[in-house]
Formats: structure tokens, sequence, C-alpha cells
């Protein structure tokens, strides 16, 4: 193995991951000219190895999100606890908890010395429904869209890195949260 | 002081410097074709998808060695430039921080190779010399061998009035092979309201200053550079610095005539056509550089980030700027696809419309505010140059403020909106990288950057003015997956961080004495890894004479976070703050040897237990400070925030929290309330953590979050039945939904995601 690759091993992907590796060691991988061809492949395999459930990643979307395969034709958004969030192409914030900080004494809370002002924004803290993790924050004026933060282009990923997913399809790289707020609306009339 | 500088020129007098000989009346000088060279450059890059149509690298390919010799001599060359003209000025950002920059760049105005110092300036340099040519420069005045050119108009390329460049075109037996420029920020602009070219408070494009260029200032007399007097007397009159400003001014030409000297020495050793040829296998070299690292480290797909900006012009513009007197939320909103074939395009569609204040960023101002951040996280080459511009674009809608339109909007200080623009650039490639599993590429570089201005009139009546860069040049790094940010860590415009000597400062600033320069405990976004504790500029004012005001700028504004969003749970980017203690009895607790106050946060603590005495305070959120008088022992109190912060703050781990109370750096308080960790102090003032209580409080911060937040879509029906009422948070706001909406991108995802009928007036 040389030192590149030793550099670069499955072992320290998943210490780097972790935040177990030495900055000397990620430093030294900085400085590397040529990176790991191999690295997405060896980043979610320690992903998987990760989690306690059996669905495939395709793609890691947040720190606890993943976009995972549950058959052909068939990606959702999932937390690491499992819960999952919807097609991976509708914003999963729509489908989480959501607390809005709307007043000064509530954003004093988490904006300690000096934090924004209510007169014309909320802090939005979007929580996974699972685990109660913090997935997301936003300090957005009421009346702006929820942010879709990351839509991924998750066959093109693959397809760099030699693997064409059976699935593979055009209409997979296209927002789908307007179609869900459709739903909503439907659900609503009906 | 002297108004004529000479500047000996050592080289041979080439021969481009001939003037016309046409029989009829004209000024046109040597035949350059700049427009037919910028055509064939752009239309070679349009036809191959290379710069210059260069397929191949022949040179570079042939024989490395001579190419990295030559590489190298290039890197030398502007850095030498720049390291020796500094000593030729005598404002403290220049010599002491070296805020200036020399670059090499092709005639098409593609840069080459810039010095370290502020780089940025390459994006604004390739818009200068397109601007040349749509003015007609090469026909009147015309462009010569031995002409000294002179610019400093953000509507002809340039950042902001404060930036001036002095170039000069670089002739050999007759063509035009390059350009070589020096480019600094100088104290003062001459700006109508603001001092110290820092224009936050700006209503039209005729207060912007002394503006000047593209136009010819000075021109070679036998080997000696000569400034044209006018020039140099006009300088002198328009703005408040005019000595500092004059000496800038021959620092540039210095750095520039060293340059031009140097590459001609190149090209005698390497011949023309080496030179040539080589210099644009540079620029496409790393045009594949920049390619390959979004082919090779970024996830492929599209994100979206923003920013909001509050400008409050109402009350104070109302008697004198009507088109201004009102409030502004300004929406600047980035949505960057990130191509699997290594293409990085931005769409800025849903930005607000230009119009009476500060924030208009014509082309030139846009790109060099961007690069900034793209110098530092995609470029990543000693040879600093504009390759990146052919790989990462920005759609700027007309007459948005990211590409104004009109003629009388303030160019006073775009820059600054394209610095933002290039935060949301870098942080979205550092979250891609994260995303496609090269986490040491990863990290948010969301700096901060502050500069303060300041005139007065000393007791002797002398009139002075200042333009402060202390914490531009040590602004925070934002955190990374796997570690915090960190304050005074970088300068994004300047790769030396570097505060400056206080003492340098106080030097040119004899009224403003530095109490403190500090961490601000518990100022900073919480998450796993938090942003960079924040960081206090504490100042006192000491005889200003007569009188003086100070005014501030910054990246973080008021009122709204700096940056909109957080990264993967944790909290966005904060606000920066400065305050004002008028009217205290600070310069009695100086005399008295007693303490004196570190920041605002203590500052306010000792208001309370009546150690400090106030006699009024002037708050402002962010560092948009409009002048504001201060006399004799007032205080100053600047807060630098420090990035957003990643991930979910009870996921982190439990020595990092106890190290940064263990520091001062964050509260027990706050340990226990944002991070859920439990810790206790001994008799030796040593910090211990309780695991077990911090499981139990960890859960019941899960238990809390379950039990207050609801399902997002009841909130999404709440909002969107406010948006069908016209219920909004401020008229501002309503104002803002109003105008970006009318943006066909940004109306599409608006109305798409509530669902609202086509008819909804906003």
């Amino acid at each position: 193995m040389s030192e590149n690759e030793q550099l670069t091993s499955k072992e320290n992907i998943r210490r780097l991951v972790e935040g177990e590796l030495p900055l000397d060691v990620i430093h030294e991988m900085i400085r590397m000219t040529t990176k790991d061809e191999d690295r997405f492949v060896k980043y979610l395999e320690v992903l998987q190895e990760k989690v306690d459930w059996d669905e495939e990643i395709l793609a890691r979307i947040s720190d606890h999100l993943y976009v995972v395969s549950k058959g052909p034709g068939d990606r959702v958004v999932k937390c690491d606890c499992g819960h999952e969030l919807g097609d991976y192409r509708v914003n999963w914030k729509m489908e989480a908890l959501l607390y809005c900080r709307r007043t000064e004494e509530e954003i004093k809370e988490v904006f300690t010395v000096h934090g924004p002002d209510p007169e014309y924004v909320e802090v939005r803290e979007f929580y996974c429904p699972g685990c109660q993790a913090q997935l997301a924050v936003e300090v957005v004026p009421p009346g702006y869209p929820f942010v879709f933060e990351v839509l991924p282009d998750i066959d093109a990923v693959h397809a760099a890195n030699g693997r064409q997913l059976e699935d593979a399809a055009e209409d997979w790289f296209q927002d789908r949260t307007p179609e869900r707020a459709a739903e909503w609306i439907e659900e609503v009339n009906a | 002081m002297s108004t004529t500088t000479e500047v000996n020129a050592t080289v041979q007098e080439s021969n481009g410097s001939a003037a016309s000989t046409s029989a009829a009346p004209s000024l046109k000088g040597a035949d350059i074709g700049l427009g037919r060279r910028i055509e064939e450059f752009d239309a070679a890059l349009e036809r191959t998808g290379h710069l210059y149509g260069l397929e191949r690298l022949e040179l570079m390919e042939e024989d490395p060695i001579k190419f990295d010799k030559f590489q190298w001599q290039l890197f030398a060359a502007v850095n030498s430039a720049r390291e020796t003209s500094k000593y030729v000025s005598g404002s403290p950002a220049a010599v002491g921080m070296a805020e200036l920059v020399d670059m090499l760049a092709l005639p098409e105005g593609e840069v080459v190779a810039a010095s370290a110092g502020l780089a940025g300036h390459i994006g604004s340099f390739p818009v200068i010399a397109r601007t040349m040519i749509e003015r007609g420069c090469e026909d009147n005045p015309g462009i010569r061998d031995g002409d000294i050119w002179g610019c400093n108009d953000s509507r002809a390329g340039c950042p902001h009035p404060t930036d001036m460049y002095t170039y000069l075109p670089v002739f050999h037996e007759g063509e035009l092979v390059c350009w070589v420029a020096g480019a600094n920020h100088v104290a003062d602009s001459g700006h109508s309201i603001c001092a110290g070219g820092v224009s936050m408070y700006s209503p039209t494009t005729y207060c912007d200053g002394f503006t000047y260029g593209p136009m010819k200032i000075g021109e070679r007399v036998g080997d000696v550079y000569v400034h044209h007097k006018p020039f140099l007397q006009m300088m002198d009159s328009r703005t408040r610095t005019g000595s500092l400003n004059i000496l800038d001014e021959k620092m540039r030409l210095t750095g520039a005539v060293m340059l031009r000297e140097r590459v001609l020495q190149i090209i005698d050793d390497f011949g023309v056509e080496y030179f040539t040829r080589a210099a644009r296998e540079v620029l496409e070299r790393e045009r594949r550089a920049i390619a390959g690292r979004f082919q090779d480290w970024m996830m492929p797909g599209t994100y979206r980030t923003m920013f909001f900006r509050p400008i409050q012009y109402r009350e104070l513009m109302a008697s004198l700027y009507p088109q201004s007197a009102k409030n502004w939320i300004t929406h600047h909103i980035h949505t960057m696809t990130i191509t699997p074939e290594g293409r990085c395009n931005v769409d800025l569609s849903g930005t607000s419309s230009q119009d009476y204040h500060w924030q208009n960023a014509f082309e030139g101002p846009f790109k060099m505010g961007v690069t900034f951040s793209s110098i530092g996280f995609i470029g990543r080459t000693p040879l600093v140059n504009t390759s990146m511009f052919h790989v990462i674009e920005h759609e700027r809608p007309p007459g948005s403020l990211v590409n104004p339109t009109r003629e009388d909007v303030s160019a006073a200080f775009g820059n600054a909106v394209g610095a933002m623009h290039g935060v949301l650039d870098a942080r979205t490639w550092g979250f891609s990288a994260f995303l496609r599993g090269f986490l040491e590429e990863s990290y948010l570089l969301e700096h901060d950057w502050e500069l303060f201005g300041g005139e007065g009139m000393g007791e002797q009546g002398n009139p002075w003015a200042i333009g402060d860069f202390t914490y531009e040049g040590a602004e925070p790094r934002g955190p990374s997956p796997w570690r915090d940010g960190e304050p005074m860590t970088l300068g994004a415009g300047n790769p030396e961080a570097d505060w400056g000597e206080v003492e340098e400062w106080e030097y040119v600033e004899p009224p403003l004495l530095v109490i403190s320069r500090s961490l601000i405990p518990d100022f900073c976004a919480h998450g796993r890894h938090r942003g960079a504790i924040g960081v206090a500029l504490t100042q006192m004012v000491c005889d200003p004479g007569a009188y003086l005001t100070i005014n501030d700028c910054g990246f973080a504004g008021s009122k709204m976070q700096a940056v909109s969003v957080g990264v993967c749970g944790g909290y966005p980017h904060i606000n920066s703050k400065t305050m004002f203690f008028h009217d205290t009895n600070a310069a009695e607790l100086a005399e008295k040897s007693a303490h004196l106050p570190a920041d605002f946060v203590e500052a306010r603590r000792m208001i309370e237990d009546g150690s400090l005495t106030v006699g009024r305070i002037s708050e402002f959120g962010g560092h948009e400070t409009p002048p504001t008088e201060v006399k004799h022992g007032d205080l100053i109190c600047r807060g630098h925030h420090a990035g957003s912060a990643w991930g979910d703050p009870i996921d982190r781990k439990i020595d990092l929290v106890l190290n940064d109370v263990q520091k001062r750096w964050i509260s027990a308080e706050i340990a226990k309330s944002i991070y859920g960790v439990v810790l206790s102090e001994d008799a030796e003032g040593v910090w211990h953590a309780d695991e077990d209580a911090t499981a139990r409080t960890r859960d019941e911060i899960r238990a809390s979050r379950k039990g207050r937040a609801k399902p997002a879509r009841e909130v999404w029906e709440e909002e969107r039945s406010w948006l069908l009422e016209g219920k909004h948070p401020a008229e501002e706001i309503h104002e803002m939904f109003q105008d970006t909406t009318s943006y066909e991108g940004w109306h599409d995802v608006f109305f798409g995601f509530w669902r609202l009928p086509a008819d909804t007036e906003l």
C-alpha cells in the first residue's frame, strides 16, 4: 500500500468522519496533490457501516440524513435513526418537525449575545420526528419558502465513480417540492 | 507635498510609443487591436471550451522544467514588485499590512499572475480592459507605450472608489504583450458622506466621491515615468487623505514599473512567443485544475443559500435625499448548480432590484468581491489568475443589485455585495465537498470583514481622515465537519492575516486609543462544531480636537443573520455589533488605572454595576454605522462575529464543550442550556463534566424539542395563509417579496412552494 493509499485508507476515512483523525494527518490529506479516486465509494461504505438499517445509502445530504434506495425507482431521505422523510426530490423539511422562534426571548435562548430582530425574521429549527435531532436552522422572514438546501445529482455522482445505478433516469434530478405542496392543497380542499 | 512623481525606469525605450501619424486630427495611439483580441479570446473559448483554444499544453508537456522556471519567474516578479513598492507608501494599510497587489495580465485583461495581498483584484482587471474597448480608449486618447493609466470607477470595473489602480501597457517591438498593474485600498476617496471609503450610506452615484478612469494619468518621458500634475492635484484636493493617497499612487506606479521591467527581462530570456504562449498555458492549466476540483471533489447537484441585508435610510436621508428616504430589506439568493462536467453555475435570479442605496454591485465590483473567497477555496495556486471565471459563472439578472443598469444609483461599495456572494459560493463548495466525502477539504469560508472610517479636525485646525483595516486583516474562518471555527485566522482579501500593529494605527489615528483586542465569551454560532468565538475591538476617544466622526461598514448586517442558513443543524452566522458609549467616565478610569471594559458585553455589565457611567448609547446591530460624532472619553466597542456552526449542538463532544468552558470562551450556563453538557468547577478552578447528567440533560432537550415543535406542514399552512391575507411582519419584507418575485426564476420557486394562485398580490 502506497503512502497516499495508507493516508486515505478506509479506516482513516472512518476516523475522519468520526472526528477522530489527528490534525496532522488531516493536513497531510489536504496537501495531497491527487486525491484518492475511490473516496466516494469508501465514504459510502463507512457511512453504511454506521447505521443500523439495511437500505443502501446513495448519498449523504446532512450530518444525520441520507438518500437511500428502497428498491428500483424508490429513493427516499432517511435519518440515521431510521425515520424516513419521503422522496428525496421533495425538500425533506416538509416532513420534519418545525419550531419557529418568533419572540426576542425565544431567540435569545440560542443567539446568546446578539441575535436577529423578530420584527423581520423568525428562527426555524427543523427536527427529525424520530430522534429529535436538529437537522437544519433557517433565519428568514415569515412567509419565506423553506430553503431546499441541496438536491444531489445522484445518478451523475455514481456514474463518475464508474457505476450506473439500476434505476438511473433523467427525472431524478428534479425539484418535486411544488408537487408535494400541491398534494397538500388538494388534501385540504378535499 | 510634491505632486510630481519621478520613477526611474531603467528599461530600454521600446518601439510602440510613436504617436499617430495620420493626417486627420486623431489621438489614436498604437494599433493594438484590443477589441479584436478580446473577440478572438471569447470565440476560441466558445468554440473549443479551452482558454485561447489550447487543447494541448505543448510548452508545459514538452519541456516542463523550462516551463516551471518561467512560471516561478512570473511569481517572483509580481511578489517582488509588491514587497518593494509598499515601502514607497506612508499609509499603514499599505506599509504595515501590505494591502496592495501587483498583477500581470495578458492584453485581453486575463490576469496570469498576481502577488500576495489584495489578490481579489484579479476579478476586476478583465472588466477594466473590456471597458477600455467599450469607451473607445484605443482611439482617444490612444494607448501607447509609456502610458500610465489609472482607474477607480466601479462602473468601469474597479471594486469601489477607494480601490485605485495604476497600470501600464507593456509593448515589445511595437506589440502590446501584456499589462502590469498595481492596486491598493487607499485611506479615503472623497465620498460625500462616509469618510474612509466605507460607504454604506450612499444614496446616489453623485455621492460616490473622487472617481476617475480608465484614463491616462501620466507618461514616460525619457526613462522617467511622470504623473500628470493636474491628476495628482485633483487627488489631493478631492479626497480627505491626499498626502497618503499620492504616496499610494507613487507606490502603485513603482510596483507597475518594476514589474514591467522584470517582464521585459523575462521576455528577453524566453522570447516573446514563448512568453505569450506559456502565459496562456498557465491560464488553461489552471482552468482545467479548477474544473477538475469541481468534478472530482464535489457532489454534483443544486444548492440554495441566501442572505438578507437591512438598509435603514428612512430617517437619515429624509431631508436631503428623498429618493432614499426609506428602509429596505434586500434579498440575495444564490442557487448554485455543480455539473458532472465540472462547471459551477450560480443563478442569482430573485436578488433585489437596484435602488438608491449602497448595495449596487456592477460587474467589476461583483467579480472582485467573489474572488476573495474563490482564490482561497478553489483557486489554490501560487499564480493567482482569472481562469476561475471560465469555470464559475454567476448569472446576474439585469436591473438587480448584482447587475445594475441605471446610471444614477450609487456604485460606492458594490464589491462588498460581491464579497458576500463569494461567501455563499465558498460555503456551498465546502458543504459539497463534505457530501462527496472529502471532509478534509470541507470548511465554511464565511470570513467576516469590517472596516471603519473617520474624519475630524484636530486642535490646531488640521483636518484628517482615515480608513482603518485592523479587522479586515484578521477575519475568522468558519468550522468544518471536524473542527471548530477559528477567530483571527485569515484575511480573505489578503492571505497574510494580520491585525497590523496597534501602535502603527494609533500613529495615524491619534484620538483612537485601543484598549482591547479580545475574545467575547458566548459570542458565536452554536453547533456540533461551533463558529469562531467573536472578537472585540474596543477604543477610547482621546482629545479628538474640534470634531470627530466615525462610520463603519462590514459583512454582517444588523437585524438579520449574516447568512440565513446554518449547516446540518448548526445555527447560522450571527450578526456583528458596534456600540458607541457616549459621555462616559472612561477617561477618569484610565487616569486612575482602573479597569476598562474589554468589549460591549463587559461594558453593559459595568454600566449595570455602576463602575462605568454613560450619558447615552448608540447601538448598531451590524457594522452599518452612519457617521457618528464622538467626544473625549467615549468608548467604541465592536464585536466581530464568526461564521455559521456545523451540526446539532447536542451532538458536540463533551470534551470540546469542557475545553471551551475551561478557556472561558463559553459559559457553563450556555454549555448546559444549548449543548446539554453539565459541568462543575472545583476549588482549583478546573472544570469537570458529569456524563450521566449530560446524557439526562440532552434527553430533556430532545423531549423539549418534541414538545414545542409542530409538523412542518402546519407552519406551511399558517404562513401560506398570512401571504394570502397580505399579512407581513414588516413593510420592508412585503416590498422585498413583491420586488424579488418579479424575477421569473424566483417567482416560480416562491409561488411553487406556497402554491399561490397566479393572481396573488403579495
